[in-house]
């Protein structure tokens, strides 16, 4: 046994073993080392050699392209589209997506932005473009995106698996295209208000969606009994934390603080039924405060990350685009 | 003194080492778990000089939490204090009421931590051989720093700085690194640290 062993090490033994040069260096070890520098960091090293340049582009640093920490310089205003942006920040942002989609080559399946994070259609185009497999976006804000943006990107995103949006009026063309083009789509979040015809439009154009949270919205009892009947693919369903809405004969709203049993029983069939109305609940109480629609800025950074959903939720920030990076970029912000 | 395990360095020498110190390494503990008589595990890839350093490593953190371990996790036993009565918890959850408050843990897994840095704190050369062996090895623990110790080497420098440190031939042609120059023109000064 011990002959075998022997003979199997003595096998793998490289003739160079006590070689000190880098060059050597296997590429999974050279992957590990960079995987701990943020992209202002990688770019230099993508410059040293033929070896590091195609280690630093390694799907397994870039798998996925948090970008949490960047929010848009912004004011509200009260004309659409509501938020105004200074061009400085969105220079800045074009900046970071083209180290990213460089350095990338291709590679990011995941992207993730903050829900201040204003881009426009000339963003989301250069992203769609360059990194055509995105599998998971994250993308909370999309005041200052256009219709025939957000379709063109969807049309090239064809791996598309998983979208976290902003509740938005009108929703059909949005599902329509996904539908069209997403063939694996199966997860979707949304953030805000949810109503039964955003019910209708999930219904009618993603019958096979399987995960879906609605997590800290306000969602209209209707809706809720539309998904209930309508989606019967559906495993997961999330709705911790929402304020249910519920029309009375007067035509009045009110709040319901309790689901009954008719729900339950309907919801039976799913495999993950998520819910939460409790006043000792801190995110419940928050949505109360705040009347349904929930200020995510006056809350801990990681708040709007969480879902109790594993496969929505967000975890930590990931090296690429670290504080170090904003620093940096804030910094070098007065050069121009 | 528990049972021990006998090493053998490429270069022929021998290093005896408790079961706990040489289990760090998830190789040498899967081919110690197999039947054998002489208790002797050929390194043919490790010279002496690099296993020393890195039996040095192992001993350090053979019975301490490691530094990936989140607080949560650390068993009471591995606790300096052995105090395992933090806030009253029972003994069912002992283990992580245990450590989430318990200052001592925090205190001994921060030092550690301290000892680590200094130890990656070295030449690139070191940091080289302690990389491979650590890869070849499987030992967790000393992959993570040494990463973290040729990472901090390469951070702030630019590619030619970084060239020296590492001993790395330039393999671009000047048209070659024309072209990538003209896409990394987002920075001001794509080179300052």
């Amino acid at each position: 046994m011990f002959l075998f062993q022997t003979l199997e090490l003595l096998r793998m033994v490289d003739t160079k073993a006590i070689g000190k040069r880098w060059e050597e260096m296997e590429t999974d070890v050279l992957v590990k080392i960079f995987k701990e520098l943020n992209m202002i960091q990688l770019t230099p090293v993508s410059l040293v050699c033929r070896s590091w340049r195609l280690a630093c582009s390694d799907p397994f640093i870039w798998n996925t392209l948090d970008l949490g920490l960047l929010e848009s310089n912004f004011i509200q205003t009260r004309a659409l589209p509501f938020i105004w942006v200074d061009e400085r920040s969105d220079r800045r942002l074009t900046r970071i997506l083209r180290m990213a989609m460089a350095l990338s080559c291709g590679n990011i399946t995941t992207m993730i932005f903050h829900f201040n994070l204003y881009m426009k259609d000339e963003h989301l185009n250069y992203i769609s473009e360059r990194s055509p497999h995105v599998r998971r976006l994250v993308m909370p804000a999309w005041n200052r995106i256009t219709r025939v943006g957000l379709v063109q990107a969807i049309r090239r995103w064809e791996d598309l698996e998983s979208l976290t949006m902003p509740s938005i009026g009108h929703p059909s063309y949005i599902m329509e295209e996904i539908s069209r083009s997403c063939k694996n789509f199966s997860h979707l979040k949304v953030m805000g208000t949810f109503d039964v015809h955003f019910a209708s439009c999930i219904a009618m154009h993603l019958p096979k969606l399987k995960v879906l949270s609605l997590r800290c919205s306000i969602v209209t009892k209707e809706a809720l009994l539309f998904i209930l009947n309508c989606m019967v693919n559906l495993e997961v369903l999330n709705i911790s934390h929402c304020l249910l809405l519920e029309s009375l004969v007067s035509g009045r709203r009110q709040i319901r603080s309790e689901l009954d049993q008719t729900i339950f029983q309907k919801a039976s069939h799913m495999r993950d039924f998520l819910y939460c109305q409790s006043s000792s609940c801190i995110a419940c109480r928050r949505m109360i405060e705040d009347e349904g629609l929930m200020r995510w800025y006056r809350y801990e950074a990681w708040f709007w990350r969480q879902d109790e959903v594993s496969s929505l939720d967000l975890g930590e920030y990931g090296r690429l685009f670290d504080k170090n990076c904003v620093d940096r970029l804030l910094s070098s912000d007065i050069n121009f | 003194m528990g049972k021990t395990i006998k090493l053998i360095s490429g270069d022929g020498e021998m290093f005896e080492v408790e079961e706990a110190v040489a289990f760090q390494s998830n190789i040498i503990k899967s081919l110690a778990d197999e039947d054998n008589a002489d208790d002797c595990i050929p390194l043919p890839r490790v010279d002496s000089q690099i296993l020393s350093k890195v039996l040095e490593f192992c001993r350090k953190h053979a019975n301490s939490p490691s530094v990936h371990t989140k607080f949560a996790a650390i068993p009471s036993e591995l606790c300096p204090k052995h105090d395992g009565s933090a806030a009253g918890a029972s003994s069912s959850e002992s283990s992580s009421a245990h450590s989430e408050t318990c200052r001592a843990c925090y205190d001994a897994v921060m030092k550690l931590v301290q000892w680590d840095l200094e130890f990656v704190k070295v030449d690139l050369d070191l940091i080289h051989h302690l990389l491979k062996a650590a890869n070849y090895l499987d030992i967790e623990d000393l992959m993570f720093m040494a990463v973290e110790g040729a990472a901090n080497a390469i951070r702030g420098n630019n590619p030619e700085e970084i060239r020296k440190l590492f001993d790395l031939e330039n393999d671009f042609t000047p048209e070659e690194e024309k072209e990538i120059l003209k896409e990394y023109s987002w920075l001001d000064d794509p080179f300052e640290p």
